[in-house]
């Protein structure tokens, strides 16, 4: 009977505390008042419907049993979410027609969602660490989601493993700035918002680090997005975008570095296009579309476009072979873009397995003598400055080389000498 | 054996093999050493690895069919082959000793261009060379001699096996391409698309530059056009399929030499 007793209260003390405890003390603490959570798993779904700060510690958990969201916070104000690791089914936070939230320092892993907000304002989503699962794009939902909200901020967030890191959809004044997303569809997807800014986030290893789609008033810059190589990948697509401005991006290693589609009064400026497949596609683009002052560097074809092409100002083109005779920074003859390789694929696709092929290499060459008066034309390339790095001797290398040498030398001249 | 050995001697002996040696051995490390200066490191496919890919589909089967057809050649115009026939020696066998000097007197090539690269890049921090391209270097050596051996025993003269040389090289390094973009102007994508399957196969440039690109583990670079295609070669099943046609690009054009060589008897 006592070793009963004592088995009986040992499994008392594992057992997690129940939904109705937690829930229980939201409902106890007085509207602007703070819970401080204990180390504790709380299994169940929990609703926020007044002004509270909630403050975990390490080894708070808060499990969601079923596919409802771990976290409801809805038709309130001022809620502060801190420091809890989250589990849940489907979306671990939800957030519905509430104002001044924020969430801090939580953890989320193997969730189907992160964050979810719809109709929101003054939203504070930080620091927040997001994993989703392993299943493909098309069976996981987004690790922050933000709909008809405003006034949000995202910052310093780190998703992985999610359809799209971030999507927004018609969402207005929003600044997403030092997050980093990789392994996921998209990483950051803007639909149908105004005003969204992009600064200083890292994408890696995603189909598509940045997408916007259909947006009016747009900045992203300081980014650093790179190893984007699926079959459709590509650093930055900007699809019926206006009024956008990109600056000072690091674009490295994508398929296509800066995809443009329909893209009009835009600016793209002081980027960095190196060791792309393709630095930029220009798609039914106009001229009011302009690259300005970005450095080209090591991309196998630096750009493509259909016959609209866009405008190209002072850019730095590893490529570029003309001559500054007076000194003023600026090449004398214009620099071609043009690669009718290049245009050709952009009409059909098919023509992509001869990207940077022998035959294609030559006709590129060809072109870069024959092209006058296209549409991918930099009247005034600015001159690459010459800058070689020395590094330290390899001198693994310096010494699997000589043997090399000296084994094919002896072994030639063995054999030549009669 | 002693007939590889000899045949291997004559072709080190060559003095055209020589200046080539040293001409692929320069623009080679060159180019790759400029890149490698130029540009930073990546394991992508980037221009770099491009310029790479390129110099080696370029000059390797340029030089392997020029030296290696003209070596097989010389031996009809010198009697050498005539000589050969009075002794106990089966055409089969002279094949694959013309066919492994070739191989390996172009291995002691490449293994000097990589000493000399890699003796640069070391002294400026060290080169990248993907254990890939060392791959198709490899393929590509054992594929155009093949071809190379063919292309001789179809010329029989010198001069004759240095233009048809330059012809098959031209043929399948620049003219299919560039009759399949013609084409493409005119015809629908996706048929565009099944024509480059076919050719893929069966041009051996573009057989082995896919073959880089998919070890590479890079065929993406090919585009979404291309996906079924690539997914297929990623599989074990695919890559069998990748050694089995591979195979059959060096046993084959020894398998044309072998019976052209027979039914040509009396004219060597």
């Amino acid at each position: 009977m006592k070793r009963l007793s004592l088995i009986l209260l040992f499994c008392l003390w594992t057992i997690p505390v129940y939904a109705a405890d937690l829930q229980t003390q939201i409902d106890a603490t007085p509207a602007g008042g703070t819970l401080y959570l204990t180390a504790t798993t709380y299994n169940g779904n929990y609703y926020i419907t007044k002004p509270i700060t909630i403050i975990g510690q390490e080894g708070t958990k808060i499990r969601s049993m079923t596919k409802a969201p771990a976290i409801t916070i809805e038709d309130t104000n001022q809620v502060t979410l801190e420091n809890i690791t989250m589990e849940a089914q489907q979306r671990a936070i939800v957030i519905k027609k509430a104002n001044e939230v924020t969430v801090t320092h939580t953890k989320m892993s193997n969730v189907n969602a992160g964050i979810f907000v719809q109709q929101a304002k003054d939203i504070h989503i930080k620091d927040n660490y997001i994993t989703g699962t392993a299943a493909h794009y098309a069976k996981k939902g987004n690790g922050i989601a933000l709909y008809q909200s405003t006034d949000v901020t995202i910052q310093n967030n780190t998703i992985q493993q999610v359809q799209d890191g971030i999507y927004i959809e018609n969402v207005q004044r929003i600044r997403i700035d030092h997050n980093n997303v990789t392994n996921s569809r998209y990483g950051t997807h803007f639909m149908y918002s105004e005003d969204g800014e992009v600064w200083h986030n890292t994408y890696e290893n995603n189909v598509t680090g940045l997408m916007v789609m259909m947006v009016d008033g747009f900045a992203a810059g300081n980014n650093t997005i790179r190893r984007h190589m699926q079959i459709n990948g590509s650093g930055m697509t900007l699809y019926d975008v206006k009024n956008a401005k990109v600056r000072a991006n690091t674009i490295t290693e994508n398929r296509i570095g800066l995809a443009l589609q329909m893209t009009a009064q835009t600016s793209i400026k002081a980027n960095q296009f190196n060791m792309n497949q393709t630095a930029f596609e220009a798609i039914k683009t106009d001229r009011t579309t302009a690259l300005m002052a970005n450095y080209f560097q090591g991309n196998i074809l630096t750009a493509r476009s259909d016959a609209k092409g866009v405008l190209l100002q002072r850019n730095t083109y590893d490529d570029y072979h003309g001559i500054d005779p007076n000194n003023s920074g600026y090449g004398e003859t214009p620099y071609y873009a043009y690669s009718s390789f290049g245009q050709w694929m952009v009409r059909q696709p098919a023509y992509q397995f001869f990207i940077a092929s022998p035959s294609v290499t030559l006709l590129t060459a060809l072109d870069q003598q024959a092209s006058g008066g296209n549409v991918l034309q930099d009247d005034q390339p600015k001159m690459m400055q010459s800058s070689v790095t020395v590094k330290q001797i390899n001198y693994t290398q310096l010494l699997i080389g000589i043997a090399c040498i000296l084994v094919a030398i002896v072994v030639w001249w063995r054999n030549v000498k009669r | 054996m002693k007939l590889i050995l000899l045949e291997w001697k004559q072709m080190l002996r060559s003095r055209w093999m020589q200046m080539v040696g040293v001409l692929f051995t320069f623009i080679f490390t060159s180019i790759i050493v400029i890149q490698q200066m130029a540009l930073p490191a990546t394991d992508t496919f980037s221009r770099q690895s491009a310029s790479f890919l390129n110099l080696l589909l370029f000059l390797l089967p340029l030089f392997i069919l020029t030296i290696g057809s003209m070596g097989v050649a010389s031996d009809y115009e010198t009697k050498w082959l005539a000589l050969l026939k009075t002794y106990p020696l089966k055409m089969r066998h002279y094949i694959v000793a013309k066919f492994t000097a070739i191989v390996c007197a172009f291995l002691l090539l490449v293994v000097l261009a990589f000493g000399v690269v890699l003796l640069l890049g070391g002294l400026l921090g060290g080169v990248v060379i993907p254990p890939s391209l060392l791959m198709i270097t490899l393929l590509t050596i054992l594929i155009f001699s093949a071809i190379a051996v063919l292309v001789g025993i179809i010329a029989k003269t010198r001069l004759y096996a240095l233009a048809l040389s330059l012809v098959v090289w031209s043929f399948l390094l620049l003219l299919i391409s560039y009759a399949l973009m013609a084409v493409g102007t005119v015809i629908a994508g996706h048929v565009l698309q099944k024509i480059t399957l076919v050719v893929i196969h069966v041009n051996p440039i573009e057989w082995l530059r896919f073959g880089y690109l998919l070890f590479a583990n890079q065929a993406s670079v090919l585009g979404p056009s291309y996906y079924e295609f690539v997914q297929f070669y990623q599989t074990t099943t695919g890559l069998l399929v990748y050694t089995l046609v591979s195979i059959l690009w060096v046993a084959c054009p020894l398998l044309f030499a072998y019976i052209m060589i027979r039914k040509g008897g009396r004219s060597a």
